[in-house]
């Protein structure tokens, strides 16, 4: 395992700047979750780190040596793919050994390093098919155990999950995780969905605009967000953005944000109607509008039958308010 | 309802069958002709009244044709060995490689292919003679991939094209080099690609005429389309049709070997090829 640290990196495709000055440095043996919405360049940067992309500008290192211009099979790290990228013509044995087939490894060591993997991943039984007769979980498995198989000093995972479904994609999640632990290797991992982010992260960079918005572990960048931009990023539904007014002194913040799940319906407080009711079984999201016109969501079930049109107010804790200056930076 | 369908369905098998015809009866006619002996080939029948190999025999004799179908044999597998081999290293640079001048240069070797043969004809004769070459297999090997080049290298371009991103960066995250990857992962994925575009290569070399006869002087050295051409008979007032359909059933046997025996992949190719365009 090893450290990775970006200076200064910076992508243009042509014209367009798809990474501006990113500086990160990451621990060895630490778990990082690169998120952010398409086209922010969290996939570019990762492709940076493998050597399938050139920086502009910029240094990445790997350990302590400079590996900027060294090609991907040089730099100690493996990739699992969105689609997997297995070798539709070769069988699962096949796949897994080709990496080390082309490092000239022996025949004996790569059977027993390819049965080794094999077994880590229970896809033992599997090794004489080819990818086409797997399933999606399956091809999945394969693409990690081939990555796993060259005992990488950094792992890159660009969004692994994204073509499972949703009850195997939480299964895999905690899988991945357990992987994390058991080899005590770097990963760094590129997704969209905030949730599998959050729940993978040791920390989270979230990218905007090929910049970072900001670095740190999933429960800081939830509860003390610095930007405007992190705090509408995390959490669903998403925090409610109100006029500073309506707390009375908001401390020169140009706009405050709660959470829904901060906000409750009271005796007294904020008054409004419910505009829609979405019952979401272990708890229930409240689209209210108020009196002076502002939207917000509140996650609350303590009434017993929320109608649409029903008359609410609303209330929540001044300790809660998170306030932003007009430059969307926290206060 | 069942009329209706029983009644589309006769009128598909009739249409096939007359499709059918029109297709095979050149050739059932050939074979028919080939068995009949002597003047027994100016009968109208459909059948011939008394097989005979005779005209088999004849045409085996008579000239050196064993010869004309190994030259023949030779250079449409060296025609096709060479273009699939080159074709499937400029479809890596024009398919996956970025550079400067890669529209030009396709549609430069596409717009080879729309030369006319006798245009390049008296051209190509000068080079032929300027490497010493002629009357020499090498010169029609060397002249037909004039003509498979180009459909070769297009219809691999696209294929390589079509092939996924990753799957090569994988293979880069591997370690594998460009040769390796064209080599090892691309060249399985392109077979059916590879074996359509290796048979047509085949057909167009088997069945070449112009420079065949434009390139050779004896007769150890011609292929077989040229052979049959200059079969004569006793006399020169005579045609010796009987030889001549002999060796036409004899050149055709092994195309139909071959689209028979890749059928399945040749169907393959051919669809993907006109799906991704």
């Amino acid at each position: 395992m090893s450290s990775v640290r970006l200076e200064g990196i910076a992508k243009r495709f042509g014209s367009t700047e798809v990474i501006r000055g990113v500086d990160l440095d990451i621990a060895s043996g630490e778990f990082v979750v690169f998120v952010g919405a398409s086209g922010s360049g969290k996939s570019t940067l990762l492709r940076m780190i493998a050597g399938l992309e050139q920086p502009s500008e910029g240094r990445v290192f790997i350990g302590e040596s400079d590996v900027t211009d060294a090609p991907p099979s040089e730099r100690g790290v493996s990739m699992v793919f969105q689609s997997y990228a297995l070798y539709p013509h070769m069988t699962v044995y096949e796949n897994i050994a080709f990496g080390l087939k082309l490092k000239k490894a022996g025949k004996a060591d790569i059977a027993e390093a390819v049965t080794r993997v094999a077994t880590m991943l229970e896809i033992e039984a599997l090794l004489d098919r080819k990818p086409g007769q797997l399933s999606g979980g399956q091809r999945q498995r394969v693409a990690i155990a081939r990555a796993i198989v060259r005992e990488p000093d950094v792992f890159l995972f660009d969004e692994p999950l994204s073509n499972l479904d949703a009850a195997l994609r939480t299964r895999t999640r905690i899988e991945i995780k357990d992987l994390h632990r058991k080899l005590k290797a770097t990963m760094i991992y590129v997704t969209h969905d905030q949730v599998e982010a959050m729940s993978l992260a040791d920390r989270m960079v979230i990218l905007n605009g090929g910049h970072i918005e900001q670095v740190g572990p999933p429960a800081v960048l939830y509860h003390e967000p610095a930007t405007k931009y992190v705090a509408a990023f995390l959490g669903s539904p998403t925090m409610n953005f109100l006029s500073p007014t309506v707390v009375g002194d908001a401390g020169g913040a140009d706009s405050i944000g709660i959470r829904p799940e901060d906000i409750h319906v009271a005796e007294s407080g904020l008054s409004g109607t419910i505009e829609e009711v979405e019952e979401l079984g272990e708890t229930r999201i409240l689209h209210v509008k108020l009196e002076n016109g502002d939207n917000i969501a509140v996650r609350d079930r303590s009434l017993a039958d929320p109608r649409i049109g029903q008359a609410v107010s609303v209330s929540f804790d001044k300790a809660s308010v998170h306030r932003f200056n007009a430059n969307g930076m926290r206060i | 309802m069942k009329g209706k369908t029983a009644l589309k369905t006769g009128g598909l098998i009739a249409l096939w069958i007359v499709v059918a015809l029109f297709l095979l009866f050149p050739f059932y006619y050939a074979v028919v002709s080939s068995l009949r002996d002597g003047s027994a080939i100016f009968e109208a029948s459909l059948w011939p009244a008394n097989p005979t190999f005779a005209n088999y025999e004849a045409v085996m004799t008579e000239q050196p044709f064993a010869r004309n179908i190994l030259n023949s044999l030779i250079v449409a597998f060296s025609v096709v060995v060479l273009s699939l081999g080159l074709a499937t290293f400029a479809s890596y640079a024009f398919g996956r490689a970025r550079f400067k001048g890669r529209r030009l240069l396709l549609y430069t070797i596409l717009g080879v292919s729309m030369f006319p043969q006798v245009a390049v004809l008296s051209g190509l004769f000068e080079i032929v003679r300027m490497f010493g070459l002629y009357n020499n297999l090498l010169s029609l090997i060397f002249s037909y991939m004039i003509f498979t080049l180009p459909f070769t290298v297009w219809v691999l371009t696209s294929f390589m094209r079509d092939l996924p991103v990753e799957i090569e960066e994988a293979a880069i995250m591997d370690g594998a080099s460009s040769w390796t990857i064209v080599t090892k992962v691309f060249l399985p994925l392109l077979a059916p690609a590879l074996v359509t575009t290796g048979l047509l290569a085949f057909i167009a070399a088997w069945n070449e005429f112009l420079f065949a006869l434009s390139f050779t002087l004896t007769n150890e050295q011609r292929t077989v389309p040229v052979a049959i051409a200059l079969i004569t008979g006793a006399s020169q007032y005579e045609l010796p049709w009987g030889n001549i359909m002999a060796a036409s059933v004899i050149v055709t046997v092994p195309l139909i070997v071959l689209v028979l025996f890749f059928q399945k992949k040749l169907v393959a190719g051919l669809t993907a090829g006109a799906v991704k365009g």
